[in-house]
């Protein structure tokens, strides 16, 4: 009996992750608090396992990468690798970047996937009323991401076009559980951190989905 | 003589504008036929794989796409399988999912298709299975401990 449940406790395991989740798609860089004027790598990844990569998209899925910072907003040119599409990109304004990319495959209206980072570039201030774009679907914290403690929690709304909408979000950080709560349209949703490091959130309404990534404690400390 | 000249000439030059308009231009006609073979592809929640790229591979050509093309909106493609044996469909997304079907085509057409890589459903299935034998399981542990 034992051996039988050991089997079917495997194969559930096996089965489980993987039957039980979509596909998710997030920026991904060594360092969401870079310093002025330092080449970075921006990733776009995909796959069940964040942060771990498991495929590149097509390039006629990719779509453009665009980063609004405080000098104004840019594209950015990709190379296709294996497992990821990689932007090497320099910035030179202190503050927030927003980058973001929507997915969508030729001859289809609405983007299927809206991907988003945060970056707050050097000694630039960390000013949350930049986060929003409103385009598209997107996860906006209501507050300084570089400003939440490990442990202490982000409160982030999900909107479309501009406007808060009802859906689930899954909060996926590169170490740790992974935790699922529901955003409304009044309050906004408080997620929970754990240990620093890189952060995964995730939502979808109807057919699009979109992440936002963004990183607990600088390396180094506050600034 | 003046006269059968202009006319011969008034002919050569209707000739020459027509001639080569009638040899050159390609007359075009679309009809429908009821012949041919459909595919569907969805994903595993029901909504079709809509602009998705398909490859249609030909018995015994594993390797080279016989036609490709793109899914419509409700997630359908459609060719004509002129060869008996066993046709590969794949359908990618292009964002990480891709759906395989192998179809067998005989003297009457395709007599059924069968999807070979909707692991999607099998890994629910196995999923399922497991946990309710783990459950079973459990039970029986706790039952001969009392």
């Amino acid at each position: 009996m034992r051996v039988f449940i050991c089997v079917a406790v495997l194969l559930a395991s096996i089965a489980a992750p993987v039957s039980l989740t979509a596909h998710d798609h997030w920026f991904d860089a060594a360092d969401l608090y870079p310093q002025v004027g330092v080449g970075i790598n921006l990733e776009v990844c995909g796959g069940h396992y964040y942060p771990e990569s498991s495929f590149a998209v097509k390039e006629k899925v990719l779509g453009k990468i665009y980063v609004t910072g405080p000098a104004g907003t840019g594209e950015l040119s990709t190379s296709k690798g294996d497992k990821r599409h990689t932007a090497a990109v320099i910035l030179y304004s202190p503050g927030v970047h927003i980058f973001r990319l929507a997915m969508k495959r030729p001859g289809m209206e609405d983007p299927l996937y809206e991907l988003k980072a945060i970056m707050v570039v050097g000694d630039g201030e960390d000013d949350p009323d930049r986060y929003q774009t409103g385009v598209g679907l997107e996860i906006v914290p209501f507050a300084p991401v570089s400003g939440t403690v490990p442990g202490g929690d982000l409160p982030v709304h999900v909107m479309l076009d501009g406007k808060p909408v009802e859906c689930e979000i899954t909060v996926i950080p590169a170490e740790g559980r992974t935790a699922h709560y529901r955003a409304g349209t009044e309050e906004p949703t408080r997620i929970k951190t754990g240990k620093p490091g890189k952060y995964l959130v995730t939502a979808s309404v109807g057919k699009r989905g979109c992440s936002l990534v963004f990183q607990v404690g600088r390396p180094g400390g506050e600034k | 003589m003046n006269r059968w000249r202009t006319t011969a000439l008034a002919l050569m030059f209707v000739a020459g504008l027509t001639i080569p308009g009638a040899v050159m231009a390609h007359g075009t006609e679309c009809r429908v036929v009821q012949d041919g073979l459909m595919i569907e592809a969805s994903y595993d929640d029901g909504s079709p794989m809509s602009y998705c790229d398909v490859s249609v591979f030909r018995p015994g050509s594993p390797d080279s796409a016989f036609v490709t093309g793109t899914t419509s909106e409700d997630g359908r493609f459609s060719f004509v399988a002129r060869a008996e044996g066993m046709w590969k469909i794949e359908v990618d997304d292009g964002m990480g999912h891709l759906a395989v079907m192998d179809v067998e085509v005989g003297p009457e057409g395709a007599t059924g298709g069968q999807p070979s890589a909707r692991q999607g459903r099998i890994l629910e299935t196995v999923t399922g299975v497991s946990v309710i034998f783990g459950l079973l399981g459990l039970y029986y542990i706790f039952r001969r401990k009392h």
